[in-house]
């Protein structure tokens, strides 16, 4: 039997945001990667391959559109569902990254239980 | 050789630069031991009560029961790391983090330090009485909006705003006027802190005589809300004044709500001979859903003014039956002004974005 936590790669720098989400996720069993820039983002995902993928759209280093767009055109992860993070002032954005194959966003500020809900839901947990 | 006086007069500018130097590191090391302290404090309240209010937006505990375990002198500490969860939460997450603040003696913290004479305690109070909308905190916010201050200011109307005192509308414009240096923008933000109830009170503000920065403030504050009832209101604005910002302005909020009642008004400005209103004029109409001016448009490709052209053009193209073909044909006929030129070029873009 597989005890292994279900684990899931956190892409945000907001410190305050990582705390809750990581606190919750943490406390429901999941195991969580957190990374703070968008550097290193598809270099992590291909060696843990999360059940989930939380990207913020505006990470410091590399933006969360082009990281998205790496993830999905890599055949190796591009079946990773990516739920994006980010703030309510980014239409534009958010538009293109559900064009690029994410499945859902979470809008800052933002709820913990529909937060929970969306992360359960694309987990499969 | 230097005469004695000078020679104590070097040595004695020599000893008070020392002096001075020695005090002035003084000084900065005290201020990093008490920054250090407090981070250090921040940091163990962190450790120590973070998971206890993780568990309480988790619970039913109620907020006196929680605040009532935390000593009075770390409520700095709890409000500090408050601060930045009642920025990134919202719905009952939010709601059950400001009961921490406004229904226990959190508040009366809250007030003290807005009786405070210090500055830096007053904005501190007045995020927190305005954020988790600390009701009795409106007589001393009316009151701080008075020092003249603009960080005092902005801080006190923005909590006003959001606890929704109505009835300080005409106190924070007064005082606002007294400011040279802030910008309107400064006024939207206020504004639209309030919720859109403010609408018709601002409606009430708004004539020909009310002074054209403070009209095109509450234009945007009205256009922000998409305020419907204000659409009267506004026509007569546009109607009436003979601002060019006011216009332009009332012209946007007509968008907005798409007023069909205005399109005949919006329509005499496609000849005002401001190119500025001209441009916002056929934006303005090309959203309303009265077709009849389509003709009065194309002709407005063939002005003088560039930007006239395009929205011209962007309006024809977006906005009427046919419109592509008939930007088409301009495009590619014997004309070579700027009109052709911005067909094809908005032909072109459009083209890129169907994926074509």
């Amino acid at each position: 039997m597989n005890n292994t936590p279900p684990q899931i790669l956190l892409a945000e720098d907001n410190e305050i945001a990582k705390r809750i989400i990581v606190h919750k996720l943490e406390s429901e069993n999941y195991s969580v990667v957190h990374l703070a820039t968008g550097e290193n983002v598809v270099e992590t995902v291909l060696a843990i391959k999360p059940l989930l993928i939380i990207l913020d759209l505006l990470l410091p280093v590399r933006n969360g559109l082009t990281i998205l767009r790496d993830l999905k055109s890599n055949p190796l992860c591009s079946g990773i569902p990516v739920i994006i993070f980010t703030t309510n002032n980014n239409e534009e954005m958010l538009k293109k990254a559900l064009e690029l194959g994410a499945v859902d966003y979470i809008l800052k500020p933002f709820s913990i239980s529909e937060t929970m809900a969306k992360i359960k839901k694309y987990s499969n947990t | 050789m230097y005469p004695d006086n000078i020679y104590h007069l070097i040595v004695f500018a020599i000893l008070l630069l020392l002096s001075l130097s020695y005090l002035l590191i003084v000084f900065v090391v005290i201020l990093r031991i008490l920054n250090n302290y407090t981070t250090k404090q921040q940091t163990r309240f962190l450790n120590d009560w973070e998971s206890l209010i993780f568990s309480f937006l988790e619970n039913d505990e109620s907020p006196a029961e929680l605040i009532s375990k935390i000593p009075k002198r770390k409520y700095k500490y709890l409000l500090n790391y408050l601060r930045e969860f009642l920025l990134t939460l919202n719905g009952k997450d939010f709601e059950r983090l400001a009961s921490l603040i406004n229904h226990t003696k959190v508040s009366d913290y809250i007030i003290k330090n807005l009786k405070s004479r210090n500055k830096n305690n007053i904005i501190f109070a007045s995020f927190f009485a305005g954020t988790t909308k600390i009701e009795i905190a409106k007589p001393l916010l009316q009151k701080t909006i008075r020092i003249h201050n603009q960080q005092i200011f902005f801080s006190s109307s923005v909590a006003l705003a959001q606890i929704n005192a109505y009835d300080s509308l005409d106190l924070i414009l007064h005082e606002f006027i007294k400011y040279n240096n802030f910008g309107n923008d400064y006024l939207l933000l206020i504004l639209t802190e309030f919720d859109d109830i403010i609408c018709d009170k601002i409606m009430k503000l708004l004539t020909v005589e009310t002074s054209p920065s403070l009209a095109t403030t509450f234009l945007r504050v009205l256009r922000y809300y998409k305020y419907q009832d204000a659409g009267q209101t506004v026509l007569r604005m546009l109607v009436y004044s003979h601002l060019k910002d006011v216009k332009i302005e009332s012209l946007k909020f007509i968008e907005e709500i798409k007023f069909e009642k205005a399109a005949f008004a919006v329509s005499k400005l496609l000849e005002h001979k401001l190119p500025e209103i001209r441009s916002q004029a056929i934006k303005t109409i090309s959203q309303l859903d009265n077709k009849s001016f389509e003709d009065k448009i194309f002709s407005k490709l063939f002005e003088n003014d560039y930007d006239v052209q395009y929205q011209a053009a962007l309006a024809i193209l977006n906005h009427y039956e046919d419109g592509e073909k008939k930007l088409s044909d301009l495009a590619y006929s014997i004309n070579k002004g700027n009109s052709a030129a911005i067909s094809r070029m908005l032909l072109s873009e459009k083209r890129v974005r169907d994926g074509k």
